[in-house]
């Protein structure tokens, strides 16, 4: 409620996350008497709006349909061509974004297989890459270079099976992992 | 979503239009401070669980880091998200829109090449920035001319950095196929690897400021490398990284060649430092902190 301040991407994920959660749990602690779902899915909708219209008016940009509203900033559409490639949207993520990323592993292995023994370790690395952003955040290259090492070791027998051991070293490493393990599978599935 | 209702009704979704091979870019000038803008959106695959939470937490370190209002770094001026539906999330960025990138800069260099003195101001400022994001503990990883933007002023500013997550459906899905040409070879070798890799980037960079045109075109990831050995020589046994699938007796032994034989244009001192920049083992390589103190830069114009 009195979030206003938090940034809208956080807010919508907590506020989305809520009713899932309730629903896959047998057993919920009811600490604050039972929950109105109706009123807390229609506060949050609000909620919602209200940083959609306050992102709106900011730019006078109506952002859900890419429609430029009068105001202060002056808006004109360019070619991409004419701007640095820098700003062309990446707006392709949301098509069907598993097979076509299958269809690009085929391509690239193709693309490599007369040199190298196993192309299917390109993919691998560029995960290894995806990751290291975060890796290297531990200083000096000589201890990233470790981690990253045993990181690598860890993450192939978590792709295929769960072991008891992996729930401790990843819920320390990342809340994005231990929570969301949804979305771990699909990941795994898209860079392989 | 209930907004849609009293904005546009009047428009089509662009994006739907636009989705082709070149698409358009909206961008705008604020009226009052003279300043433009442009918006760059990403599609994001969301689940029941909301936006993954690596793209939440890459916005969070974008927002960090524009705190600083680093003056080498491209201003991220806000993130919006809309719900398209119920799987796809859009997140449109707003940034501060310069209008060259240095590929376009170099190429509009005029015949002689860039001075001197104005490769030294840039290389600065590029360092500058660089320096700035690793002791943020962030790495750029795909550092290249066609992200480097450059004010009219000559203004450096780095872009696209910390974009990786958000990005890596897109870059997957890009026809184009990413540049192999300013990768490192721990990269490329599928070594693990940190800041470094960017200095790599930008040795090759500095090359081309004075080449103008870039200094190891491969074709493969394996060209990439024969192409970089033929200059820098082939590492020695105890070099080769020990976790890479890629061993060194594909390769065939090469001995350095003089780096002035490919950039003509460097003296000594520029010479020295790009040598430093492109040296194969990551931790002997210098780093952007060191290379911003490298005599290069602090000799007279004149003499280098």
């Amino acid at each position: 409620m009195a979030h206003v301040e938090v940034p809208s991407l956080l807010e919508r994920h907590a506020a989305r996350r809520t009713f899932p959660m309730l629903a896959r749990t047998k057993v919920c602690r009811s600490l604050f008497g039972p929950v109105d779902h109706e009123e807390l899915n229609r506060e949050m909708k609000q909620k919602l709006q209200e940083i959609s219209e306050r992102e709106r008016s900011r730019w006078n940009f109506n952002f859900e349909n890419n429609s430029p509203l009068p105001g202060n900033y002056e808006w004109e559409e360019v070619g991409a061509r004419c701007v640095p490639d820098f700003y062309r949207d990446s707006g392709r993520c949301g098509v069907k974004p598993r097979t076509a990323l299958i269809n690009h592993v085929k391509v690239e292995s193709a693309e490599c297989a007369g040199e190298n023994a196993e192309p299917e370790v390109v993919r691998p690395a560029a995960e290894v890459n995806q990751e290291n952003r975060s890796g290297a955040l531990n200083g000096t290259p000589t201890c990233a270079r470790k981690k990253r090492r045993s990181r690598s070791v860890q993450e192939s027998p978590r792709s295929s099976s769960t072991q008891i051991t992996d729930f401790f070293p990843k819920r320390k490493r990342s809340a994005e992992s231990s929570s969301i393990p949804v979305e771990i599978t699909p990941r795994k599935r898209i860079r392989w | 979503m209930a907004m849609t209702q009293e904005g546009g009704v009047q428009y089509e979704p662009v994006a739907e239009i636009g989705g082709g091979a070149y698409g358009t870019v909206y961008k705008a000038r604020d009226t009052q401070s003279g300043q433009f803008v442009a918006l760059k959106s990403v599609r994001v695959q969301t689940d029941q669980e909301g936006l993954p939470l690596s793209t939440v937490r890459e916005v969070a370190l974008l927002k960090r880091l524009e705190q600083f209002d680093h003056p080498n770094i491209v201003k991220l001026m806000d993130v919006c998200a809309t719900l398209r539906t119920d799987q796809e999330t859009k997140v449109t960025l707003v940034f501060e829109h310069v209008d060259q990138d240095l590929k376009t800069y170099l190429e509009k260099a005029p015949a002689p090449g860039l001075p001197v003195s104005r490769i030294k101001d840039l290389m600065q400022q590029l360092l500058c920035g660089l320096s700035f994001l690793h002791s943020n503990r962030v790495l750029h990883r795909d550092l290249k001319p066609e992200n480097i933007l450059v004010t009219s002023r000559g203004q450096v500013k780095l872009a696209d950095f910390g974009l990786a997550r958000i990005y890596s459906c897109h870059m997957a899905l890009t026809p184009v196929v990413v540049t192999l040409w300013y990768r490192s070879p721990e990269v490329l070798l599928q070594s693990t690897y940190a800041t470094p890799v960017d200095i790599w980037s930008t040795g090759c960079i500095f090359a081309e400021m004075f080449r103008r045109k870039p200094l190891f075109c491969g074709e493969s990831e394996v060209d990439q490398l024969t192409k970089i050995f033929s200059v820098i020589g082939l590492p020695s046994e105890e070099e080769w990284p020990t976790d890479v699938t890629l061993s060194r007796r594909n390769f065939s032994p090469q001995s350095p060649q003089p780096i002035t034989d490919y950039v003509p244009e460097l003296r000594e001192d520029g010479a020295d430092l790009l040598l430093k920049m492109l040296t194969f083992d990551p931790l002997r390589r210098i780093s952007a902190l060191k290379a911003q103190e490298h005599r290069f830069f602090s000799e007279h114009t004149g003499n280098s």
